[in-house]
């Protein structure tokens, strides 16, 4: 019998993500992290691209959910050191080595850090900075524990001393344990390029050379210089920054591949330097500029156009050091050489599988690629050679977080797929002590106030706030927190909810939308109802966006002070918990919805699988070969066969859906063919409805019969239809005006025909007019394998592009040629044109149906574009496929098992517990008028009859499970007869009179 | 002393509100006299708490809410608009500066655009000065 | 003309089905020309009366009938009908359960112009009717002719509706009515500063009886949210749950406090006032509240295309204006 538990290898975000998706979905996880603290590289990132969300902000709530989960078992600061047994049961032995501190004593207080008198290199700031020999690796970390690094402590005692807690142990040794789980995933993700490899960028010699994650701490709030930029020789601003690219990556001399993320954090890196120096001079060294993920385009043009970030296509070839401190930078650029003096230097440097990763193959019987990262299928993009171990994140590939992420979620969907029996069995459900009734006690608040390290307290006086709030009415109680979301600083709060007597919180920190759930769990966990709980935004509405620190701080008081006046009111309310069907939608039968689909029946889901067109396939129906060599064809019949041969899918083929209603776990859907109208009922949504090519109106496309697209190309070469002498031009329809976005897979697509032309027929002349090559990743070999192969690539300004046109009925391609200096005129047999991907037209009105947004563009919009890639806001609905955004055969099925494994963590459950923030009637003050009945946008009330003492009387009555809270019942009603609980008419009104009333406190 | 006004934007929680987010995690800079209320959907914005607010001495009040069809509870935003309509043309019928009462659709991608407006909006009160006709008089 | 519109009144009160229970009409007011409303069973049909002064609203009669079994019948103007009609959508009266005795009304006459009018003392008025475009007035065997226009109630020249539109038996040939917001148009033209000193003068006079809102047919809220003197409390009532009631003022009664008051109560009203005009007359400072109503009826009725036949109230009604 399997074993329903997993061992997830690695606490990054990869494994963090992997790890809660299956603990939401009923399994044991295991997460074994070889460092002290879980996190992995995001936690050393100040910014995330293309949205600058604070890296740390958006990863600390999903830490602290590992962190808390009753399910996960954090193996931290130990390593794997053998496996035996097989898919569904391995034993798995790991070596915890010790921390020589006693975790379950420690507080994570920090005195022995602060006492140590080592000062250490900090591995977490990249060397930029000191540390003591007893540390914690950031201030946000999970597990919060401190640990001795042995190698540098030189056993004074000190710590032990100061430790009010007993929590030191010089004598704990290294402990050897088994563990028995089902499946693996391995998640270790990469290591950065040694720099120093390439020596002639100065890197370890000049210390004004660093490297990109050196320049990310520099840049962090938290780094060595507190958000300063500051070069290492002077501790000066740099004024002049440069960025050289592609620095170990695309390299003969170190690594072939591209590290794909290197364009775009240095596009981060260039906005974030410019918004801390506004006055600098930012330049970027590329080869090409590989910014093709979803958003990422119009982020590198907005560097461009709105910081003045300036790209240079040119290949740096030394540096060199002034006696200043200042290096002098040779490159070549359109064929010449120049020379150029910047203040400090930036490495972009790519990724390298991790140092173990030779161990963890040994150790798991898996097989590496030719670069030493795990070797996968193209069409098993999760799965390593040894069934039951699965990888995701930069173990198999370099990539960016949401890749990683969405990749962990399909490795929990294939990692609990073969263990799905035992779903359920080695879990253990979080109890929470029971809630104090507060009804009846008068208002005891607390308040706390964060720093946020310096985010807040750098322009609002947290302290002077803090003080404030404990002026107001009912706060028995006030504090200033560093990180109050941090782990000690939420035992803090707790303590202060135990020592005071607290029943109401307030925190003034950042924004209830991320942070919120996180307190109102601390709430729980002191024994307050989780709604007693009110968040002041004084970092995102305050510190952020303004700059005069008085006013900042009087305006932190203002809110603080309404906070306080609607926490007031606030009363207990109770978690709304609805059945969920256990069956599921898929509109889109092409190779997302299709994988999706059927993931979801090995798993047991029966499902519902919804195409527009007469047969399975979508656009994977045009897809003859792929460029690593398999057979799409393949795939998609079989696909075609599982799928119509599965007795949980039921297949509608000329299909739409016509409406959609209900919630999470409970939705009614009509599914209209040219036959039928079935309703059915289902729990989940999964939006796999795909793109289509662009139609080209350039280029004489549809014009003349010899100018084609890709997918019209690739179709002739199948037909055998090879021609001699083709011209390809890239970016047609997408990196313009209209359509701003980067369609990510057509330098592959061109190269891959090209490669299938030149071998299909030997002598054809191939020409590719580009404007970058993005063959990120490992696709980088097929671009060299095709400029080996004479496939000629030229690049083109898009102000200056291609002219296609036809003279006595041949086709001439004009276009200029910028190493010639040339223009360049010829008369090729055909000319190709890498159309744009755009979205499917149907997508607005699902969109409408389903109440979830799209983008500017016109496909699905996330519901975070870092940490949420295939949810949506609405709860219950997921998105897989290039209805996301285009991408790739591997990237699609990816998300398809990535949007299965979402799917599963709600219908995985009997019930599923809903927020309580829901419109309810005052009885007493309802006379039935009904105009909240007629007003509600989802149905939500009905008038019912209660009998009471006065006989039978006719209200109003809100149906919880359907109510969304959305409150337009209670501004129509006259009397404020039905709320929503923590919007009252009067806490609202409270906080409107609190704003105002803050000068009369302040002059008391 | 130069005019210091009092705005309080009622901002709904899943357009203007994370739009507003989105202003400060993009440091979008703008005046400091605007207060955000948080509320779930601009649809729920009582008229009440618009016309409590001027007499409490507010000087403008935004009512900041989803674009049209962008409303995460579908039409919440409509019915916003229509009470809008309503208070505005009774404000202006009984000679209140109706100016100092407005409605914003800002999206969750518009933290420029939120803070252009916020800007905006705070430059027109301190042009229009003090709002003294609703304040409450204090006796 | 009332004579005859009584008797046919009284005609078909005596042919009512025999499970109508009472009847809402008009009575003679002791000492006074005009009627009141009064409940009547059955067998007192001849109490009733009818007369350009039986101005009143029954709606609000009618609905707190509904509590009791049986048939209502109602005598209903234009505007009465309105508001049944209003109180129907908001499940308040049940149809079913109504007989409307629908009149066409000429416009009905306000008493504060007539009681300037009239040479006589108003208890030795013996009759008052409508012929044509005068109103006869007999006292002591005289008789005084009044031009209907001097006398009449403003808002009936706006009456967009003065037959009822649905009415089990109607009296009188139906009579056709306008839309009319000239008055409001006129006003709008003031310059914002007149326009409010103008409500500064009405709102300074309000001394917050709230005997406007007490006679409204519509406002029947128990408890109202601008009205902290109006609180459902018992003595039993703890002083935290009624600190705990809604409220957007306090019982301060300066012009822009009594301002905000009438704004939120004509707020409310929008799409439902039946423009009867009970709020005027009620008002013992003779404030021109109709001009708010109207002004917000004329907003429904252009920018929202609302008409009052429509099923869904006003309020609760999904409009999707075209931006801009």
């Amino acid at each position: 019998m399997p074993v329903g538990a997993v061992l997830v290898i690695g606490g990054g975000i990869a494994g963090i993500q992997s790890a809660l998706d299956l603990a939401e979905s009923g399994f044991k996880v295991y997460l074994l992290e070889k460092l002290p603290a879980i996190g992995g590289r995001m936690s050393q990132l100040d910014k995330t691209f293309p949205t600058n969300d604070c890296s740390m902000c958006i990863l600390s709530p999903k830490l602290n959910e590992v962190g808390r989960h009753e399910n996960i078992e954090i193996i931290n600061n130990a390593e794997l050191v053998g496996v035996e047994g097989e898919a569904g049961d391995f034993k798995v032995k790991i070596k915890k080595k010790p921390l020589y501190v006693d975790p379950v004593k420690c507080t994570g207080c920090g005195a022995c850090s602060e006492a140590c008198p080592v000062s250490a290199i900090d591995e977490y700031n990249e060397g930029l900075s000191y540390r003591s020999a007893i540390f914690l690796r950031y201030p946000q970390a999970v597990p919060k524990v401190y640990s001795i690094d042995k190698s540098k402590c030189i056993g004074c005692g000190i710590c032990q001393n100061v430790c009010v807690a007993k929590a030191i142990d010089y004598n704990q040794k290294e402990e050897e344990i088994t563990i028995n789980v089902g499946t693996i995933i391995l998640t270790p993700g990469g290591k950065l390029a040694d720099a120093v490899k390439r020596e002639e960028y100065g890197y370890g010699v000049f210390p004004n050379v660093i490297t990109s994650i050196q320049f990310e701490r520099l840049l962090s709030a938290t780094g060595p210089f507190e958000g300063h930029v500051a070069r290492p020789s002077d501790g000066k601003e740099p004024k002049k920054i440069g960025i050289i690219q592609c620095v170990c990556s695309r390299d003969a001399k170190t690594n072939e591949y591209c590290s794909s993320v290197c364009c775009t954090y240095a596009t981060k890196h260039a906005i974030i330097a410019k918004e801390h120096i506004p006055d600098a001079e930012i330049h970027i060294f590329i080869m090409d500029l590989r910014t093709f993920g979803k958003g990422f385009e119009e982020y590198a043009k907005r560097a461009e156009e709105e910081y003045g970030v300036k790209y240079h296509r040119g290949r740096v070839s030394v540096v060199m050091q002034k006696k200043n401190g200042n290096l002098l930078l040779k490159y070549e650029k359109d064929g010449r050489s120049h020379e150029e003096e910047f203040d400090l230097v930036v490495l972009s440097v790519g990724f390298e599988p991790p140092e173990d990763m030779k161990r963890y193959a040994e150790n798991l019987g898996i097989n590496l690629n030719e670069y030493g990262f795990v070797e996968t299928d193209s069409f098993n993009p999760i799965s390593t050679s040894k069934p039951g171990i699965y990888v995701a994140g930069v173990a198999s590939e370099p990539k960016d977080i949401p890749e990683s992420v969405a990749q962990a979620s399909s490795a929990a969907a294939k990692a609990s797929s073969i263990i799905a029996s035992e779903r359920g069995k080695l879990i253990t459900k979080k109890e929470y002590p029971p809630e104090r009734d507060v009804t009846g006690e008068p208002p005891r608040i607390g308040v706390f106030v964060c720093h946020c390290g310096i985010n807040i307290a750098s322009v609002v006086d947290v302290e002077r706030v803090a003080e404030f709030a404990k002026t107001l009415d009912d706060v028995v109680f006030a504090d200033h927190l560093l990180f109050t979301c941090s782990a000690d600083s939420q035992e803090r709060i707790k303590q202060a909810i135990r020592d005071y007597n607290l029943n109401r919180i307030v925190v003034a920190a950042c924004t209830p939308r991320t942070h919120e759930q996180l307190f109102r769990n601390t709430l729980r966990e002191a024994g307050l109802n989780p709604y007693l709980f009110e968040f002041v935004n004084i970092r995102e509405h305050c510190s952020w966006v303004h700059t005069d620190k008085e006013r900042a701080t009087k305006k932190a008081m203002e809110l603080v002070a309404a906070g306080v006046a609607k926490a007031r009111d606030l009363e207990p309310l109770q978690y709304i918990e609805v059945d969920v069907t256990k069956k599921a939608l898929v509109i889109g039968g092409g190779l997302a919805g299709m994988t999706a689909a059927l993931e979801l029946a090995n798993q047991g889901v029966e499902t519902f699988l919804v195409e527009k067109e007469e047969k399975l396939g979508g656009n994977l129906q045009h897809i003859y070969y792929t460029i690593d060599g398999k057979d799409p064809q393949e795939l998609l019949r079989e696909l075609v066969e599982k799928v119509e041969s599965n007795p949980l899918i039921k297949v509608y083929k000329n299909a739409r859906v016509e409406s959609i209603e209900g919630f999470v776990g409970n939705y009614t859907s009509r599914i209209v063919t040219e036959k039928s109208v079935e309703e059915v009922q289902h729990g989940v949504v999964i939006v796999a409805t795909g793109a289509k090519e662009y139609k080209p109106k350039e280029y004489l496309y549809g014009e003349h019969p010899r100018v084609v697209t890709q997918v019209e190309f690739e179709h002739m070469l199948i037909n055998k239809d090879v021609p001699n002498d083709v011209i390809m031009i890239q970016c047609v329809g997408s990196r313009n005006e209209e359509r701003p976005y980067c369609s990510r897979i057509c330098c592959q697509t061109a190269i891959k025909n090209a490669l299938k032309l030149k071998e299909l027929n030997p002598d054809a002349n191939v020409m590719i007019l580009y404007r970058d090559i993005r063959t990120y990743g490992f696709l980088e070999k097929y671009y060299k394998e095709a400029a080996e192969k004479g496939v000629v690539f030229v690049r083109y300004d898009p102000d200056n592009p291609p002219k296609v046109r036809v003279e006595d009925g041949r086709l001439v391609v004009e276009f200029y040629d910028e190493i010639l200096e040339d223009t360049i005129i010829a008369e090729p047999e055909y000319v190709v044109l890498s159309a744009a991907t755009v979205p499917n037209d149907e997508n607005e009105e699902i969109s409408k149906l389903l109440k979830v947004p799209l983008d500017a563009n016109g496909f699905f919009l996330e519901a975070h574009p870092k940490l949420r890639p295939v949810d949506f806001a609405t709860e219950g609905v997921f998105l897989a496929g290039i209805a996301h955004s285009p991408r790739l055969i591997p990237e699609t099925i990816s998300l398809a098992y990535a949007a299965v494994s979402r799917a599963l963590t709600v219908l995985t459950k009997d019930k599923i517990i809903m927020e309580a923030t829901k419109a309810e009637v005052v009885r007493e003050r309802c006379d039935a008028c009904g105009m909240c009945v007629k007003a509600c946008p989802v149905n939500a009330i009905e008038i019912t009859e209660y009998e009471t003492r006065a006989g039978v009387e006719r209200k109003a009555a809100v149906n919880k499970a359907v109510c969304l809270g959305c409150g337009v019942c209670s501004a129509t009603c006259p009397k404020a007869a039905i709320v929503v609980k923590g919007f009252t008419f009067n806490q609202i009104k409270d906080m409107v009179d609190a704003l105002e009333e803050v000068d009369a406190i302040l002059a008391r | 002393m130069e005019f210091d006004p009092k705005i309080i934007t009622f901002a709904c929680n899943w357009c203007s509100y994370a739009g507003a987010d989105l202003a400060g995690t993009s440091r979008l800079k703008y005046p400091d006299n605007v207060k955000i209320i948080r509320v779930m959907c601009s649809g729920m914005v009582n008229p009440g708490w618009v016309l409590r607010a001027f007499r409490q001495g507010a000087d403008g009040v935004v009512i900041a809410g989803c674009h049209p069809g962008d409303c995460h509870y579908t039409v919440g935003n409509y019915y916003a608009k229509k009470r809008y309509i309503l208070l505005k043309e009774l404000l202006k019928f009984v000679g209140f500066d109706d100016e100092r009462f407005k409605l914003l659709w800002a999206s969750a991608s518009e933290g420029k655009l939120f803070a252009e407006e916020m800007t905006a909006f705070t430059e027109k009160i301190k042009e229009m000065g003090p709002q003294e006709k609703l304040r409450r008089k204090i006796e | 003309m009332n004579s005859e519109t009584l008797e046919k009144i009284k005609e078909e009160c005596r042919k009512l089905p025999d499970d109508v229970s009472y009847i809402v009409g008009f009575v003679k007011k002791q000492g006074e020309p005009r009627e009141v409303l009064k409940v009547l069973k059955p067998d007192e049909i001849d109490r009733l009366s009818y007369s350009p002064l039986s101005f009143n609203n029954p709606a609000r009669i009618v609905m707190d009938l509904m509590k009791t079994d049986g048939k209502i019948a109602v005598i209903a103007k234009g505007c009465d009908a309105r508001a049944l009609k209003q109180l129907e959508k908001e499940e308040k009266i049940e149809r079913n359960r109504l007989y409307i005795i629908g009149i066409s009304c000429p416009g009905v006459i306000d008493y504060r112009k007539f009681r300037n009018a009239v040479k006589f003392r108003l208890p030795e008025i013996e009759s008052v009717e409508l012929v044509g475009d005068e109103v006869i007035v007999k006292a002591n065997g005289e008789e005084q002719r009044i031009p209907f226009s001097e006398v009449i109630f403003e808002n009936c020249l706006y009456c967009e509706q003065p037959t009822p539109k649905d009415y089990d038996v109607l009296i009188g040939e139906p009579r056709e009515g306008k839309l009319d917001f000239s008055d409001i148009e006129e006003f709008e033209k003031l310059d914002r500063e007149e326009r409010w000193s103008y409500w500064m003068d009405v709102f300074s006079k309000c001394i917050r009886c709230h005997a406007c809102r007490q006679v409204c047919p519509l406002c029947y809220c128990e408890e109202c949210l601008v009205d902290p003197s109006n609180l459902a409390v018992s003595p039993m009532t703890p002083a935290e749950e009624k600190a705990a009631y809604p409220r957007v003022l306090g019982k301060t009664v300066s012009a822009s406090d009594n301002m905000v008051y009438h704004l939120i109560r004509v707020l409310h009203h929008a799409g439902r006032c039946a423009g009867c005009g009970e709020c005027e007359r009620a008002c013992p400072m003779e404030l021109p509240l109709l001009k708010l109503e109207r002004k917000l009826k004329k907003v429904v009725y252009e920018v929202f295309n609302y008409s009052p036949d429509e099923e869904i109230p006003f309020l609760s009604k999904l409009d999707i204006l075209p931006e801009g």
